[in-house]
This record gives structure tokens, sequence and C-alpha cells, in this order.
């Protein structure tokens, strides 16, 4: 019952948090854009808190090279569920110009799981802001069950009555 | 009351010479001594009905004998070490005593036990003796050599009968006597360890509480040469245009043995080399000397120029102790600056001298006495125990010491945050002093609005090292130390409660008595009403509830079914930490204050002189 | 009445929440997010998988939570102005405990800079109880709101609150201690779902303690208190929109030569006059 009221106002209030896995600045400055006075993303209620711990979108932007990748997943176990990942960028989403370079993965989701991919290089904000709603329409479907990341998995221990995710994100 | 007050004088001699003579049951007699001692002070107190007076002049030559004898100790000492400040102030006070001597008028009482005597008894006792219990313990892990123990104990048992003596004699000459061995008691505690950087603090504890005897043989020779009477309360009484000049020199002796700005020196040396347990009796009895002897006179400092200048020596030493304290990671010397801060404040208010201004001094005295010894013991205990000094190394401690910790946190919390006493002697202070119109005392009241916020910076940044937490369980605590400290946050735990009827009832009662006016305070259970303000007993309850038994909840609850994860690291593995804040005030601030300081010191002499 | 203010006290502050989040979108001509935002987000953290760094730390935000509206309803009841204040400080310092126990940088960092922006600003806050006994003869919010308006006569103390409120509501130019971009919010970062709920509502009630205060210098007229309330409110909003961060040391020093010095000249004004 109150769960169900609760849920109603996940998608009101999707707090961002905005992660550059190694982007070229390009998406970050249309992400800005978004929040800027002519798109205002804050009229959804978005708020771009950089704080892991109380976002409920993960927008990723770059092709993950290879010094984020550790940082990728770790921040990525710290959001709290339920949680969705959009990539934004073609980058993000393949690899882009990037792809198969040495020291570049090919788009996030060889480590997380995606929820939204938004193409374009860079992306208009508009279709960020579409990328934005459709992922706010997934989030009402999520569970808060613990949602595990690809690759670089630790391991969950249950403790006295206790999850302890501190290792959930493992190392290289 | 006779009987009981013959122990509170005499039993801890005669406890001290037991324990020298039968060493290796000196744990045990010094342990009944300070329960009896506890027992007799709180009987006396309840047992009071009006002040009690002997006159024991036969015993004068003896003292005299007592106190050539002393100087001339201080002056070998002097002489043996070189120190040409201890050699030349012995003599200085030999000399003011034979001039003293060379006056005869012996008709009145020595020993005068009043409502404030008894208070500092309480004071004195209860704390002192649970400080001795403690020391039984302490001693052991100290040193193994048992006839150092029992000389040990048997000064510090010692030092309360002193302490009941000098809140109780009225005759000025005798007064020098218990000063001077007060003195001796913390030249031998601090050089205890014997090492050179103890005795190097031994002799300038010895020197700079010199310059307080002499003071105060200079206002006996005041008194003397005009009044001849040696009798304190026939001087308050009878002073007239001398009054004040005596109130300048006595209060002289009182600011350096409160170690106010310059004279600071030598307490935060007490704190450095020797062991706590002299530490403990230092910051939480010893000094409250300062205090008393300004509620003593404080009724002839109300209004007067002098009054005004030694509440800004207080105000100085207020602000500035408290400044200089947020440099040092020293967990001992953080304590010792603020003892000096606060001892600062109980010595502004004394000398406000308005009724609500003494009932805050009584309030602080009290519990600042409780709440320093507190921290002093846990100071030990993180010394001997954990081998911790610096505030640095305490992470983690809560989870391996969670009574210790908390006991920490809650001395720090109650001489900063309602519903604890020191609180309400800040509040206090400030709706009196706003209700006293005057320029100096508006300026007071800036330098206690600074000041206070200052000490919550230190005690906040310090709070913060010890509830560093890692969430572990770990194995059992010793509690062996415990006992003394536990007694004492209870009782401050416990008096929260309580408060609102204790400043209505006893703390009103004791500071009418040294204002010799009603104090316009009315508390009872209900609530505290002030003439312009008012808090009520759910104040307390919800003050008690947040800072008393929640923090403590949250150190013992362990949320199940929530899930655990790292700090925030900007996703980074590795592990991070951050250090506590320091800050040093402008270089020379020391500098500057300590100057003005000894330029107000000068001040007060002279405008004692000029009779203002 | 006071039980009711007390008991809506969260919802109250949360509309104003809602005005100010909606004004300063306004203000950088933006649309803004609608006025119930803030409880949009209270029920979307509390729906949140919840999670602690350790439980010392989660459940002490809670706690600063309760002292936050203790202290509240000291004023609302009509208590004693230095008590509320006292209480506000207590309810801050909780905050800064839990603060310091977890082993995180920026939470250690943000809870030595609100310490710091204590030491700053609490001085202001007494001698701004003080100012409001020399010009209403009580500390007692209950007698202080029947007595003659005392805006006139203080008016320095007023302005120097004024210069003291974005330090109070940690707004820009003084959030040092909060500063987002900077230390990613200081204390509160390592809340989160309900946690962080209960810390996100004790700053509306923090917000409504403060402006209680202004509105106090209205005296028994509320008409001028509340048009004090609102000037405010809206001053230190431009504020927040039109001005840089300045660092916590900078912060420090402009609260002690403005608005300290300002509120001194009021007291003594006072006593002199």
């Amino acid at each position: 019952m109150i769960q169900e009221f609760l849920k109603k106002f996940r998608k009101k209030s999707p707090w961002l948090l905005h992660y550059n896995a190694g982007s070229c600045n390009g998406c970050d400055i249309e992400i800005l854009a978004c929040l800027a006075p002519k798109y205002d993303l804050e009229r959804l209620g978005v708020r771009n808190t950089g704080n892991p711990k109380q976002s409920d979108i993960f927008l990723v932007t770059g092709p993950v090279t290879m010094r984020s990748r550790e940082r990728l997943v770790e921040l990525y176990t710290q959001m709290p569920e339920p949680k969705v990942v959009v990539a934004c960028g073609s980058c993000t989403c393949t690899g882009g110009v990037f792809r198969g370079m040495y020291n570049a993965e090919d788009g996030i989701d060889r480590y997380i799981p995606v929820d939204v991919y938004i193409g374009g290089c860079a992306p208009h904000p508009e279709q960020i802001i579409d990328g934005i709603v459709k992922a706010l329409e997934i989030l009402e479907t999520k569970t808060k069950e613990i949602e595990q990341p690809k690759k670089l998995m630790g391991k969950i221990t249950e403790n006295d009555g206790q999850t302890d995710k501190t290792k959930m994100a493992g190392s290289l | 009351m006779q009987e009981l007050l013959l122990i509170l004088f005499l039993l801890p001699f005669f406890a001290a010479v037991g324990v020298l003579s039968v060493k290796r049951y000196a744990g045990i007699i010094t342990f009944f001594t300070a329960t009896f001692l506890m027992a007799a002070s709180s009987l006396a107190y309840l047992s009071f009905e009006s002040s009690f007076t002997l006159s024991l002049s036969y015993l004068s030559v003896p003292f005299l004998v007592t106190d050539l004898v002393l100087l001339g100790y201080f002056a070998t000492i002097g002489y043996t070490s070189r120190n040409k400040k201890i050699l030349f102030l012995s003599i200085v006070q030999a000399a003011f005593l034979f001039l003293l001597e060379n006056f005869s008028s012996r008709e009145g009482y020595d020993i005068v036990v009043d409502k404030l005597s008894l208070f500092m008894f309480l004071l004195i006792n209860i704390v002192g003796s649970l400080i001795l219990i403690y020391a039984v313990r302490y001693i052991k892990d100290e040193t193994s050599d048992i006839s150092k123990q029992a000389v040990f104990l048997a000064i510090l048992t010692a030092f309360l009968g002193v302490m009941n003596l000098l809140v109780s004699v009225d005759n000025i000459e005798w007064l020098f006597l218990f000063f001077e061995m007060t003195t001796l008691a913390s030249f031998w505690l601090i050089g205890f360890r014997d090492d050179a950087e103890s005795q190097e603090n031994a002799r300038i504890a010895l020197w700079m509480n010199q310059i307080g005897g002499v003071a105060l043989l200079a206002a006996a020779l005041v008194a003397k040469a005009e009044l001849h009477t040696v009798y304190i309360s026939e001087i308050l009484t009878h002073g007239g245009e001398t009054l004040i000049l005596f109130t300048a020199f006595f209060a002289v002796a009182a600011l350096i043995k409160g170690a106010q700005m310059p004279f600071s020196p030598w307490l935060l040396g007490a704190m450095a080399a020797p062991t706590p347990v002299s530490a403990i009796l230092h910051s939480s009895t010893m000094v409250k000397i300062a205090p008393y002897f300004i509620l003593k006179i404080s009724p002839a400092l109300a209004g007067t120029a002098v009054g005004g200048v030694i509440a800004l020596i207080g105000a100085i030493s207020f602000l500035v102790s408290a400044a200089l304290a947020l440099r040092e990671e020293n967990f001992k010397k953080i304590l010792a600056y603020s003892t000096i801060s606060l001892l600062g404040l109980m010595i502004l208010t004394a000398s406000l001298g308005t009724p609500l201004s003494v009932l805050a001094c009584m309030l602080l005295i009290l519990f600042h006495g409780v709440s320093k010894a507190m921290l002093f013991m846990c100071a030990g205990v993180l010394e001997k125990k954990y081998h911790i000094k610096s505030i640095e190394s305490v992470e983690g401690l809560i989870n391996k010491a969670p009574i210790l910790t908390s006991l920490i946190i809650l001395g720090f919390l109650s001489i900063s945050l309602p519903p604890f006493g020191v609180f309400f002697a800040k509040w206090i202070v400030y709706e009196g002093g706003a209700g006293i119109s005057g320029l100096i005392v508006t300026l007071l009241l800036f330098f206690i609005a600074v000041g206070s916020v200052a000490l919550t910076l230190l005690y906040f940044k310090t709070v913060g090292r010890f509830v560093a937490n890692d969430d572990t369980k770990s194995s059992k605590e010793d509690y062996s130390y415990l006992a003394s400290p536990l007694i004492l946050g209870m009782f401050l735990l416990g008096f929260s409660f309580f408060i609102s009827p204790a400043i209505g009832g006893f703390f009103k009662e004791n500071a009418s008595f040294v204002v010799s006016s009603v104090v316009p305070i009315s508390g009872d259970f209900w609530g505290i009403t002030l003439p312009f303000g008012r808090l009520e007993f759910w104040h307390i309850v919800a003050a008690f509830l947040l800072l008393g038994v929640a923090p403590l909840l949250a150190a013992k609850i362990r949320l199940k079914g929530i899930d655990k994860v790292k700090p925030y690291s900007c996703g980074e593995k590795i592990e991070t930490s951050a250090y506590s804040f320091y800050f040093d005030p402008a270089k020379n601030i020391e500098k500057v204050a300590n100057t003005v300081s000894a330029a107000l010191f000068l001040l007060i002499i002279l405008l004692g002189a000029l009779n203002l | 009445m006071s039980w009711l203010l007390t008991l809506l006290a969260p919802i109250l502050g949360g509309f104003l929440y809602g005005i100010e989040r909606k004004l300063t979108a306004r203000m950088q001509s933006r649309k803004g997010p609608p006025i119930l935002q803030p409880f949009f987000d209270l029920f979307k953290l509390a729906d949140k998988r919840p999670m602690v760094v350790h439980s010392y730390h989660a459940f002490m935000g809670i706690i600063h939570f309760v002292a936050a509206w203790v202290a509240l309803s000291v004023l609302f009841f009509g208590g004693d102005l230095l008590v509320a204040i006292f209480f506000h400080l207590l309810s801050t310092s909780l905050l800064i405990v839990a603060g310091y126990s977890v082993k995180s940088t920026y939470s250690r960092l943000g809870a030595t800079r609100e310490l710091i922006a204590i030491a700053a600003l609490e001085p202001i806050l007494i001698l701004t109880a003080i100012s409001f006994y020399l010009h209403t003869g009580s500390f007692e919010v209950s007698k202080i709101l029947t007595a003659p308006t005392s805006i006139f006569t203080s008016v320095l103390g007023f302005l120097a609150l004024l210069i003291a409120l974005p330090g109070l509501l940690k707004k820009s130019p003084f959030d040092a201690a909060e500063a987002h971009q900077e230390i990613v919010g200081g204390v509160e970062i390592e809340f989160s779902g309900f946690f962080y709920d209960t810390v996100y509502a004790a700053k509306w009630l923090d917000m409504l303690f403060v402006f209680t205060l202004v509105f106090l210098f209205g005296g028994s007229s509320f008409v001028v208190g509340g048009a004090l309330a609102v000037f405010a409110f809206f001053v230190v909003l431009l504020a927040d929109n039109s001005t840089a961060r300045v660092r916590y040391c900078d912060m420090v020093r402009l609260l002690y030569s403005l608005a300290f010095v300002l509120a001194g000249a009021n007291i003594i004004l006072g006593v002199v006059l």
C-alpha cells in the first residue's frame, strides 16, 4: 500500500549522477545545456547531485577508457536500487570513433547493464531529455533487487542481518 | 557538624601519615579515606545550620614556623637548581612575612566555615575523593616502586586536607600558608616522574605560584597596616578605602593560581609532563581556588574599576586560550587550554559580582570540576591502556572501547550544550549580563559569545575524532579504570534531570549567601525562571533525550536489513582518510594577549592603589 | 496554534523550499520544478533500497532531524530565544558528529567547515537575541511577539542577521560547508534513501527557524514581521543566484567584519540610547 503510493513519485523526482568515462566533453556540454535555462530539466524534478548515493539515473558519457573502468563499476554499485543507466552519446553506446582502440572499451554495456541508449555525437539536448523520460518509464517498472555489474563483480556478504555491499565492486 | 569538619580537616593528614608508614596497605587506606571524606562533606552540607567558627590563635606561632620552613625549602630548591626566580621570590616572601609579624592583634575567628566553604567542600571532597580512588588503581601501572606509590598517594590525600583548610580559614596569614602548601603540592606532583621535562615544568609552576604568594602577603600587609586586622571577613566588612587595594592584591593571587594569561604556562606544563592524576587534581580542584577567592571578594568588586579589569583578564584568557587550543593535538593539552579558558569565564562571572553572574560562576565551578575530572581520568586511561596521547590516533576507539569513548564524548558535550550545567551557566550569564546596562558588560558579552563558540569549535572538533567509527564489533572493554569516571558520568547525566530544582534550591541558596541578597531566579521541577526568560522542563527532557540518550543508543544500535556500503570516494578504490582541523591563530596573538594581560595585572594594582 | 504550527512545521518548511526552488528558477528565467517538488523528492527517497555506511551515522541523521524540530518548537511555543538558539546549535552539532563518524574525506571536510561556519554564525545569533531583549525587555518569544516592533530601533541588528542568513541557510556566497560542486554536499554526502530524507527535511526546518527569527523583528505587528521575512527570503535568494562562493576562511572573515560588527554596534547603540 505505502509501497504503491511511494512508487508513484519515482518518476517525479529523478536525480542524476553524471559520470564522464573518458568522453571528449561534447556530450557533457550537451547535458549541461539540458540543465540550463533553455531546456530546463529541473522542471521535471531533475537534479544533478554528483553523489551516487542519492541518485536514480546514472548518466554516463564516454567510451569507458581503461582508466575509468573500475570507477564506473564502483559508482554503479554505490547507487541504491531502483536505478537506471543511461548511455549518452555514440561512444558510450558502442565505443563510437574509439571502437577497437587499445585504450578504450567498446561502450559501457560491457561493464554495467544499460537501460537506455542515446545515440548521436553529440546527442542533441532534446534527445537527452527524451532519453531521460524513457529512463523514467523504465525506472517505474524496476524492483528493489540488487543489480549487479556485468564485469568486475566483487562479493556480497550477509552479516548480522545486514547485506554488506562494500566489496560489491571488484578490482581488476 | 564539628566532628564532620574535624574529619574533613584532619583525616587526610592522618591518612597520609598512615599511607607512608604502612606502605603495603596504601591503596586500602586511601580508598577508605576517600569514602569517609565524601560522606563527611555531604553530611556537613546537609547538617549545616549556621556558620561554624573557631579561634585557634595559639597555633599562630607553629604555623609561622611552618611558613618559614616551607619558604626555606623553596629557597633551597631555587639555590640547588640555580633558579634565581624561585630563590628571589622565596626571600621576598620571607621578608614580607617578617613585616607582617611586627603587628599584633588577635581577636577573631581563624576558621570560619560558611556556606561557600561547604559548597567548596562538596567539590573538593567528592570529586577529589573519586580522583583518589582512581589514583589507587592508576599508580600501580605508573610505577612498581611501592614506596613511590605510597608517597604519591600520601601527597594526594594530604592535598585534599590542605584544600579543605584553605577554603575554611579566615585568617589571611594562615590562608597564605595553605596557599603555599598547594603550591608545594603542585611542585611535587608535577615533578613526580622525575625526568628533565617534569622537573622544569615543576619549577615553572613553583615560581609562578610564588608570585601569587607574594600578592597574597601584600594583600595581608595592606590590610594589617591600615585596618590592623588579619581576618578577611572583617576586612571585607570594614574595609573602606583600603578594601580596593586589598581586593586588588587578593585577586592577583587568585588569577595566578587560576593560571590566567600570562601565567598560563604553569598549568599547561602540569599537563605536558606528569601523570594524569596530578593533572586531574590541578584542573578540577586546585585551580578552583581562583574563582573561590574572587567569589569571596565579589561583593566588594561589584561595580568597581578593579572588578572590570579582572573580568577583562578573565575574558581575554577565555577567548585566547580557546583559540590557542585549536592548534593542539595532544589530548591533555586540549583539556588544559579548555580549563584555562573556562577558568577565565568563571573569574569573569565572579568578578561581575551581580547575583546572577555569581550563580553562574558556582554552576561553572561545580560542573566544570566534575566534567573535567571525568575527562582527565579518561585521558589517563587512554594513555595507560591504549597508549594514546594525540587525538589523531583515536580513530576506531569507539569500537574498541565504547564506554570510555562515550564518557569522553559526554564530557565534552557536558561543557558546551544543554541540558548540562555549563550551558545553564552560559545562559544565565547572557541573560543576566544583558540585563545590566553598561558598556563594559556589553563588551564582556561579546567576549563570551565569541569565546564560547571557539570552545564549541574545539570540543566538537575533538569529539569528531572520537566518534570516528568503522562499525566493527570487538572484544570486551577493560573496565578496571572506569569506576570513578563512570560515577561522574552518571552524576552528570542524572543531575541534568534535576538541574532546575537544583538551580532554584542549592545554587540559589549558596549564591544568595555569597552576594548577601536574593538571586532573582526561581527554579522548580517544571523549569527555571529568570527575570527575562524561562526554560521549561520539557526543554531539559528533550535535550537530555537528544544528547544524553540518543548518541548512546546510536552507538548501541545495529540497523538490520539494511545494506552496508563504502563511503563515497569519487569511485576510487583507495582508502581515504581525513585528519582533524588545526587552526593556528595569528602567530603573535599569544604574545599580544600575554602582554595585554600583564599590563592589566599592573593596572589592577594601580587602580587598587587609586581606590577606583 | 503552537501545537498546530509545530506539527505542521515539516510541511510548511517543504512548501517554503518548493517556493524557493521555483523562485530561484524564475530568477534564472527557467520554468522550475513544481512547488510540491520537495515532497516528491522526499517520497522518492523513502522508496529507495536503504543503505548506510554504518548504523551510528544513519541514526544520528534521524536525531538531527528531531533536534531541529525541537529547536523550532521551542520558538513556536514562545520559549526563550537563547534556548532556541542553543537547541539549533545542538541539532547542527549532531549532524557534525554524524559527519565526523564516517571515514569519508568529504563528510569530514564538510563537518569541519560546518563547525567553522558555526563559529562565525553563532555569536551573531546570540547578539541578535540580546538585541531583542534590549528592545523588547524579554528573551521570551511570546513576549517579543507582543512587544512593539523593534525593526526601526535595531536596523543594524536586522542587517547583521540578513548578512548571516546565507550562512545559516547554506546558500551562496556562504555555502562553503555544503558546496555541492566542491565537496559534494559535505556532511550530507553519506546519507542516502530514507536517511537522507531526514537530513533533507531538517534543512527545511532550519529554514523555518531562521525566517521565524527574522519574523520576530516585527514584534506585535505581524504584517511588518511577515513583510520582513518575505524581504529577507527574497534578498537571500537574490544573493544566492548572483554571488559566487567564498572560501570558508573568507566567510569567517566577512561575517566577523560585517555581520558581527553590525550586530555589536546595534547592541552598543541599544545600551547607550
